[in-house]
């Protein structure tokens, strides 16, 4: 997409978007928005899409992006890098269009308060940003482990759950290890960031091993005893990896309850398991850290939000979305939190117009690999309830690719796979 | 520019009238449909912003309303395809025709 068409897809959306939300609303209120500020914090697959949309959607609102880091890493296809055949530049964006091309001010800075009396976000560099509506989407933290607390071990043994210099790590810790060795990848417990994540990863070092160091095995310690797409990926393991790929459930003494960084090893109820390479990913994740900073979180670690407009049950004018808030029906994939933020940024836009809010419509749909040429795939279009308590989707719609499939259609979602990247990222980043 | 303003104006005070003038289906009787913005909006994080593709996916800023309306009907009856049959399944027919029609003004 040229620069050029980028720009008046924006303008021609915006204007369109004006209009529809003035001839719903059934009166002429155009620029009531104006002048209004919304800050997002956190510029991962939902923040990211939050600010565009809303400036998409309403160009006089005035959008702040908070984000620290120069340049975002997908954690969608960063297993590709672990396997071997995919690389960083791929699953990495940035920040330039959205300054500008679509007119948001993004500050490369650490949100580290939130004052929702006051509605000022604080940050590490010491601004103080003042907004009438804030969008919280900071993604992921870890709760401490025993023998595993992220911030001390991770040099060590990478969970490699938030992409960029942790998946580097660990594709170094692939590459140096011998011929013969033993990876264990330790998947967490629900709720979790991408169910099938561990598993794709699991299917892509296997990969790897199978093509350079076919001595060497992958074992999955699980702390669940059935998984996200479990018999697509059981069926592709049967089809490629045999001999390479150990699922260990919880019923057969999977579940890790200590860790010993240094050594590398994980210890069951049976005893200690040595690795060559340990990828840990912690269990009992939670809300990225300014969640809880803002008071947003509830005692399970996560964000309770009003499924229409996601805007907190605990703090009025601030809304939280991706894998931080509390969505029932819904998984916390990458693309569930780019539809989430699709559904708060036209709330947000309506409520600061005065507008009422449109029912959410929301979707999931989330692509595997497990060689690069064989693809599958899970996806969702969700409704939101009547109650408003959850989301459903449409009776007989959604669900698995087919077990069975032909290689052609295997290579066909595959294909997909990329394909998705290549336009969500634009969708976002673009 | 004037031109490209003007007429998804039109289109989009047309879309909300359609919702709002659709009558009732038995199976989506009591179904509220979302805005025509978000519908469509949902399609561009597989077939990129504004229906126009990066690649690999079919792109779907150069179909008329009616024919995506129509494509995607075939999809929910079991024209095969690897997901969108599974994805044509989670609309209604006044959701169909909503997004078709804004997507269709984003484009002209």
């Amino acid at each position: 997409m040229t620069k050029s068409t980028r720009r008046d897809f924006l303008q021609i959306a915006g204007a369109t978007g004006a209009i529809s939300a003035l001839s719903l609303a059934g009166c002429a209120q155009m620029g009531k928005g104006s002048g209004a500020r919304v800050v997002v914090i956190g510029g991962g697959y939902a923040g990211a899409t939050a600010a565009k949309y809303v400036k998409t959607w309403d160009s006089s609102i005035d959008v702040t992006l908070i984000e620290p880091k120069q340049k975002y890493v997908s954690c969608p296809l960063s297993n590709t890098v672990l396997g071997g055949f995919g690389d960083m530049a791929k699953i990495t964006f940035d920040y330039t269009a959205m300054k500008n091309d679509h007119k948001v001010n993004v500050v490369h800075d650490m949100a580290t308060a939130v004052d929702p009396a006051k509605k000022t976000v604080t940050t590490k560099g010491g601004q103080s940003i003042a907004y009438d509506r804030l969008i919280v989407a900071p993604g992921i933290d870890f709760n401490d482990f025993p023998g595993y607390v992220a911030s001390q071990h991770e040099d060590m043994v990478p969970h490699a759950w938030k992409a960029g210099p942790q998946t580097v790590l660990l594709r170094k810790q692939l590459e140096a290890m011998d011929d013969g060795g033993v990876v264990i990848i330790s998947p967490p417990t629900n709720p979790y960031r991408c169910p099938p994540g561990p598993y794709e990863r699991a299917s892509l070092i296997g990969f790897y091993l199978k093509t350079k160091k076919p001595r060497s095995k992958v074992i999955v310690m699980d702390p669940k005893d059935k998984f996200s797409k479990q018999g697509l990926f059981t069926e592709g393991w049967n089809m490629h990896y045999k001999g390479y790929i150990e699922w260990v459930s919880k019923a057969n003494d999977g579940a890790v309850l200590e860790v010993d960084a240094k050594g590398k090893r994980v210890r069951t109820d049976f005893g200690w398991h040595k690795a060559d390479v340990l990828n840990f990913i912690p269990p009992k994740q939670k809300a990225g850290g300014i969640a809880a900073a803002a008071g947003l979180t509830d005692k399970s670690g996560w964000c309770p939000v009003n499924l229409q407009t996601f805007e907190s049950t605990i703090h009025k004018d601030i809304h939280v979305i991706g894998d931080a808030a509390i969505v029932p029906g819904m998984p916390k994939s990458g693309n569930a939190g780019n539809t989430e933020a699709k559904a708060c940024a036209l709330a947000v836009v309506s409520l600061l117009n005065g507008d009422p809010v449109s029912t959410a419509h929301t979707s999931n749909t989330c692509y595997s690999l497990i060689t690069p040429s064989h693809g599958m795939s899970v996806n969702a279009t969700y409704h939101l309830t009547e109650d408003s308590k959850k989301y459903t989707k449409m009776k007989g719609s959604g669900g698995l690719s087919p077990m069975g499939a032909s290689a052609d259609v295997r290579k066909q979602e595959a294909k997909y796979a990329w394909g998705w990247l290549a336009n969500i990222s634009t969708d976002i980043w673009g | 520019m004037l031109r490209k303003f003007a007429i998804p104006m039109a289109v989009g005070v047309g879309a909300a009238l359609t919702v709002f003038a659709m009558p009732a289906q038995s199976m989506e009787k009591k179904m509220a449909v979302a805005d025509a913005r978000l519908l469509a909006a949902g399609c561009f994080n597989c077939h990129g912003p504004a229906g126009e593709s990066q690649g690999h996916i079919d792109e779907i800023n150069d179909i008329s309303a009616d024919k995506m309306v129509k494509k995607m009907k075939e999809f929910r009856e079991g024209k095969a395809s690897t997901i969108m049959g599974r994805i044509a399944k989670g609309f209604s027919d006044a959701e169909l025709m909503a997004l078709a029609a804004h997507i269709e003004a984003l484009n002209k």
